[in-house]
């Protein structure tokens, strides 16, 4: 029986808003919401995927500002996983060996988030974008099972081996 | 090659074409193994190599567009070019690589790593390991004027205007980001009686970028990052996209006490099912 556990943090995201016609024509490219003051990282992340984040927590940056929210401010929704096998081995002949094999991938079958897609807050007249925080796609498969049979043979080599 | 070498000319000059100087694509490598005389089972490794990234493929498609007749839009002549370029009268777009002063990307990378080994059964081995990008590629729209800061945010005053009316967008290509990972990877290895043996793997590390991505480290793309705000670095320094704080790995493989013991390892294994 052999195993893989994996569980890491979430990746970073940019919140970003709309560019307003007066600033599009100065080349910039891109800004950002600004952060309401008095609120705390911990009341943002909601965490689920039907708003992983809290759009109320920002405003809309006035339409000749960049906004005062820096990049990469939201970490997203971590990722575990755990895969496992099971291996059987017979022997048919000395040599010749038939092996059973069963996988699972995300033996759990959790839900690996990815970062909301929706990370634009703010169209470009300053209004609140409704699906902003939203939460449409996973980063990993859901579970899955399979199963194996293979046959194999010692070779000449790897026949003289033997453990210490 | 067209570009242009200063950001008010009012047109692009005609050089020479981009030449890739891989006199500067050095790579030296310095580290050191020590296992002190009187601890057996110890070891400490370090290194510090400074590995020069070659110039980046981009810069060399960057060259397309860099000509702004390429970027005027199309005023119903097409697919004639002539005759739509002849009849544009806004220069439009332009994309500038950093013509003089570029200097190769390259970045350090550093680490020191010590292992115990506790009887003939268990390695834990502790790494502090680190890389500071140095020159990496930016992009940034550097027609735009330079912001004030408001009490709540940068901003343009109105009076604010492009700084060459000459060009509706100047995208600039430069090797003027820098970023920073430190990370302490930690593992423990260890065999037990009856055929499980087990792996446990925890990185705890910090990745600070001024540039990587459109918004995430998953919309990294040839071209660089669009910087935010490109007249000064610091506002666009964060959290990179490739931060992932923390990292917890286990493996385990264990030869079941289910019938005739076979001795398999995860390795033979996965080759057999190849």
């Amino acid at each position: 029986m052999i195993g893989i556990l994996r569980m890491q943090s979430g990746q970073p995201e940019w919140l970003v808003a709309a560019l307003p016609a007066a600033l599009r024509s100065l080349d910039v490219n891109n800004r950002s919401p600004n952060l309401v003051p008095g609120v705390k990282y911990s009341q943002i992340i909601l965490g689920t995927p039907h708003r992983y984040f809290d759009p109320q927590a920002y405003s809309a940056p006035g339409p000749r500002q960049l906004g005062n929210v820096g990049r990469n401010t939201i970490i997203g929704p971590g990722l575990a996983t755990w895969d496992s096998g099971l291996f059987k081995d017979t022997s048919v002949t000395e040599r010749v060996h038939l092996q059973f094999r069963a996988e699972f991938f995300n033996l759990l079958n959790r839900a690996n988030f990815g970062v909301s897609q929706a990370n634009s807050l703010f169209d470009a007249n300053g209004g609140r974008i409704g699906s902003a925080g939203v939460i449409t796609n996973t980063v990993s498969t859901s579970r899955q099972v399979q199963f194996g049979l293979s046959w194999y043979s010692n070779r000449a080599d790897e026949a003289n081996i033997t453990e210490p | 090659m067209a570009n242009l070498r200063h950001i008010t000319d009012p047109t692009t000059t005609l050089g020479p074409l981009w030449q890739n100087d891989s006199s500067n694509d050095l790579g030296p490598r310095l580290g050191f193994a020590w296992s002190p005389s009187r601890v057996e089972d110890f070891f400490a490794r370090r290194s510090r190599p400074a590995l020069p990234h070659q110039r980046p493929q981009h810069v060399d498609c960057a060259s397309a567009p860099i000509s702004p007749d390429f970027n005027i839009p199309d005023n119903g002549n097409f697919p004639n070019a002539l005759t739509t370029i002849a009849a544009s009268n806004s220069a439009g777009a332009v994309s500038v690589i950093q013509y003089e002063h570029n200097k190769t990307p390259h970045a350090l990378q550093y680490n020191l790593s010590l292992q115990q080994q506790f009887g003939s059964a268990t390695v834990v081995s502790i790494t502090y390991a680190g890389s500071r990008g140095i020159n990496l590629l930016s992009e940034g729209e550097m027609n735009g004027p330079r912001a004030e800061w408001d009490g709540q945010s940068l901003a343009y005053p109105l009076t604010a205007r492009v700084i060459n009316p000459n060009f509706s967008n100047i995208t600039y290509f430069a090797n003027n980001a820098n970023s920073w990972y430190n990370g302490l990877l930690t593992s423990f290895q260890r065999r037990f009686s009856a055929g499980f043996q087990t792996q446990v793997s925890y990185t705890f590390s910090r990745a600070i970028s001024e540039a990587d991505g459109g918004q995430t480290g998953q919309q990294i793309s040839a071209g660089g990052a669009e910087l935010k705000y490109p007249l000064d670095m610091s506002v666009n320094n964060g959290l990179s996209g490739y931060d992932f704080r923390h990292l917890l790995t286990v493996n385990y493989s264990w030869n079941l006490p289910l019938g005739v013991a076979v001795m398999e390892s995860p390795a033979r294994c996965f080759r057999v099912g190849k």
